[in-house]
């Protein structure tokens, strides 16, 4: 009999600017298990395995990993934790190189808002990694949201999210 | 020594290998599926390395795009540039301190 392939969707998380697409192309073929970076809706539709970068700015988005959820994805995701301030510069430095729009405000706005969104779609992952982000990828933390509070994970996060964001 | 993971799809299943060079020889090593423990086992080698060749990849990206390298390192906002220097940036991303070689300028 034929051994039906589990689906998984990898969610690669993180504020704008925080290394998401760097991270998901660096380790494609290791935590993203090779497969491929897709629109949530489409991926959904499509029913097989694939990997989605956000920063959880869209209601639309957590209702989609939810629906993702019921429909029998396994759900690993990556947090990335980076630096204000340095999310703003790796942007400025993208919009120099690819001529992508470039607002300032509009990343200092949003960035608390990732860190606030990722409670409400906790429950549904089943494995979620902490990688903290100011040069190297570090991998910090990992939780299984069906073992651990979610009040543990957000004040493991809430913890990195302060030391990141100190500067000297 | 610079290893690649690559995937193949086999009827259905997924399975990986690890491709490196000795002496200039190309040696494949099979890894199994992803839930294989040689698999899972160069998963958590790349967790304990933390990614230093994904940095080391990041500058050589940033300098063939023509800017500096981006980092934050013991607290200090860093701008490095092909040529070694370095600015070191404020809260405000203004350069508060220039260093060549290592040593303030």
């Amino acid at each position: 009999m034929e051994r039906k392939p589990e689906k998984v969707l990898i969610l690669v998380i993180g504020a704008m600017g925080s290394g998401k697409t760097t991270f998901a192309n660096y380790f494609r073929n290791a935590f993203l298990q090779g497969y491929p970076t897709k629109d949530l809706q489409d991926g959904i539709l499509e029913d097989r395995s694939f990997a989605y970068e956000t920063s959880l700015l869209l209601p639309k988005e957590l209702e989609l990993v939810k629906r993702a959820k019921k429909k029998g994805f396994k759900i690993n995701a990556y947090f990335l934790v980076a630096n204000k301030n340095l999310n703003v510069i790796r942007c400025r430095f993208r919009s120099i190189v690819s001529g992508e729009k470039f607002d300032e405000t509009a990343i200092k706005k949003n960035y608390e808002a990732t860190y606030k969104n990722i409670a409400a779609i906790y429950p549904e992952i089943d494995l979620l990694f902490l990688v903290r982000n100011l040069k190297a990828f570090e991998f910090v933390a990992a939780y299984e949201p069906g073992l651990s509070d979610v009040s543990s994970f957000l004040s493991d996060l809430r913890a990195l999210k302060s030391e990141a964001d100190r500067l000297s | 020594m610079k290893k690649t993971l690559s995937r193949k799809v086999i009827g259905g299943r997924e399975y990986f290998y690890l491709m490196y060079r000795v002496k200039g020889r190309l040696v494949t090593k099979y890894l199994g599926t992803s839930s294989s423990p040689a698999y899972r086992k160069y998963l958590l080698k790349l967790i304990e390395e933390g990614g230093n060749e994904s940095f080391e990849k990041c500058k050589r990206d940033a300098f063939s795009a023509g800017v500096p390298a981006a980092y934050v390192e013991n607290g200090e906002l860093i701008l490095e540039y092909r040529n070694g220097s370095k600015e070191v940036l404020d809260g405000k991303l203004n350069v508060k301190e220039v260093r060549r070689g290592g040593e303030k300028a």
